[in-house]
């Protein structure tokens, strides 16, 4: 995995002002990671908030971003990897999600994305974190392969399955009548 | 096709990832079926619904916390997650190997098993101190990377004037020649996708700004400028860096951005802004600016329902705005160069 230049020069500005670098880093990550913090812990956003801190402060002292072998992107996402795996069985998606009204004001939408957090949360906790990683986080193959800790033909592979393992759940829930009682509302 | 058949093909569908054939037999089928457009409500933007937890804004006061926590001396978060897992597996074969040894060994073991180290305690050796690490890396202007002159980077100067959201190639070249002409020496290091590099004299940033804005970087008005520049005071010059965040830039079909919008075709797309009355100004990586009145905003989403190839609805993708054309984000890093 190629550091980029924005690493660079982002790890140079830690290294000469670190309160500084920390505001631009968390201005520059702080969103797509919280996002993924909020998706990954089905919508409960105190779960997200303690992750969030811990996470962050984590990442900053990692011995690969200190050796300035590895961008801050993916191993932000690294390090939360290992965190949500350990809560994998404690997730659970609850009725009312507070967040969505900030992401759409869109009924349809809303119903959606809860959908969306329904499903996520039945999967395997490594599928839903790659799907997370690919279309919400939008990291590249080779980045994945980083955080999951995998070859990129497997990791590959993984993410079909995982998408596969998606829709057949998906396909199970449109049958219940969960399904049809979030969609009329 | 029949619904049995459509069903499970959905998600390939909604992800390109079927043949023109078959999409074809699919937009057919669901033009005509009920059922299946409401079945496939929930695959239409899967992947589109989850980008826009991206966009959530962290609160104000996580991201004090954070600052507060990394201000504070002895760090807690400096250790590796620990696994619960492994803390299982440690509870189940611990006391198994140290059985054979011996009762007094296997006593002790067993209590170091059940007090495992506390998981805020960090190992002296990694207490962190923002201000040791200042004093272990003295300010000098060598450590600052010279992209230029650097040979570990390998960069194709091209022209991605469109990247940086200028609305044109000239409005780019413009603002470059303007710069040069600025008093004081100009650094012009590369730019990239998503990058312009340069240097300039610490006085001339306000002029450096107030360029971006008239060349028509960052959107109409240059909204998306920051008027904020960091005071660094006793510095001679700054280097200056502005980009586009990567997420923003296709990926895929950086030579055929027009697909980004999800249009099969953007000339019928045009003719019909034609036809109805419309005028197609510019488009860039992530815009199209079109010229439409007001009163005509129902008829201008028409055209794009129409274009768009999915009879359900417009994908939620798209960003249709009578405002203005104000959503490039672009942001400015400021670096410092000493003396």
């Amino acid at each position: 995995m190629k550091l980029a230049i924005k690493d660079e020069l982002l790890l140079d500005r830690w290294r000469r002002h670190p309160p500084d670098a920390l505001a631009e880093i968390l201005a520059e990550y702080g969103r797509p990671f919280y996002g993924f913090l909020i998706a990954a812990c089905g919508g409960v956003e105190e779960t997200a908030r303690g992750f969030f801190t811990r996470v962050f402060l984590q990442t900053l002292h990692s011995p690969a971003l200190e050796s300035r072998k590895i961008p801050f992107f993916p191993e932000l996402f690294r390090y939360a990897v290992k965190e949500l795996r350990c809560l994998a069985k404690e997730i659970s998606v609850p009725s009312e999600i507070h967040v969505l009204g900030r992401l759409s004001r869109d009924k349809d939408i809303k119903t959606r994305l809860l959908l969306c957090l329904k499903i996520l949360t039945r999967i395997p906790v490594d599928d839903r974190i790659m799907i997370l990683l690919r279309d919400l986080a939008e990291l590249e193959i080779s980045e994945m392969a980083y955080v999951m800790d995998m070859k990129e033909d497997r990791l590959k592979s993984r993410l079909n399955e995982a998408r596969i393992h998606f829709r057949e759940k998906m396909n199970e829930f449109l049958r219940t009548k969960e399904f049809y009682d979030l969609r009329r509302g | 096709m029949i619904c049995d058949e459509v069903k499970p093909k959905l998600h390939e569908y909604f992800e390109d990832q079927l043949p023109e054939k078959d999409r074809g037999l699919i937009r057919s089928h669901l033009k005509d079926c009920c059922g299946c457009r409401d079945y496939s409500f929930a695959f239409s933007s899967f992947a589109t619904d989850l980008r826009r937890f991206a966009g959530l804004e962290p609160p104000a006061e996580l991201k004090d916390k954070v600052l507060q926590e990394f201000e504070k001396p002895q760090a807690s978060f400096v250790q590796e997650p620990v696994q619960r897992s492994s803390a299982l597996w440690a509870w189940v074969f611990v006391p198994m190997i140290l059985i054979p040894i011996g009762i007094g060994v296997w006593g002790t073991s067993r209590q170091s098993a059940k007090h495992p180290p506390a998981l805020g305690v960090a190992p002296e050796e990694e207490v962190f101190s923002p201000t040791a690490r200042l004093e272990e890396q003295p300010r000098t202007s060598s450590s600052l990377p010279d992209p230029l002159h650097s040979s570990k980077y390998d960069i194709t100067i091209r022209p991605f004037h469109w990247d940086l959201g200028f609305p044109s190639l000239e409005k780019r070249n413009t603002f470059l020649a303007r710069l040069r002409e600025h008093d004081g020496p100009l650094v012009f290091h590369f730019e990239s996708p998503s990058f312009m590099v340069f240097s300039i004299p610490r006085d001339g940033l306000k002029e450096v700004l107030n360029l971006l804005i008239q060349a028509g970087a960052g959107g109409k008005g240059g909204r998306s400028i920051p008027s904020y520049i960091p005071d660094y005071s006793g510095s001679a010059r700054v280097s200056m860096a502005f980009e586009i965040p990567q997420s923003r830039i296709s990926r895929t079909l950086s030579h055929h951005w027009h697909l980004k919008f999800g249009l099969p075709n953007k000339f019928t797309f045009k003719e019909q802004l034609r036809d109805a009355g419309g005028r197609f100004l510019y488009e860039t990586a992530e815009i199209w600016v079109v010229e439409i009145s007001g009163t005509d905003f129902e008829q201008l989403q028409a055209i794009i329902r129409d274009t768009h190839g999915l009879t359900t609805d417009i994908s939620p993708d798209l960003f249709v705005s009578t405002q203005s054309y104000e959503k490039i984000p672009i942001r400015i890093t400021l670096y410092l160069e000493e003396d």
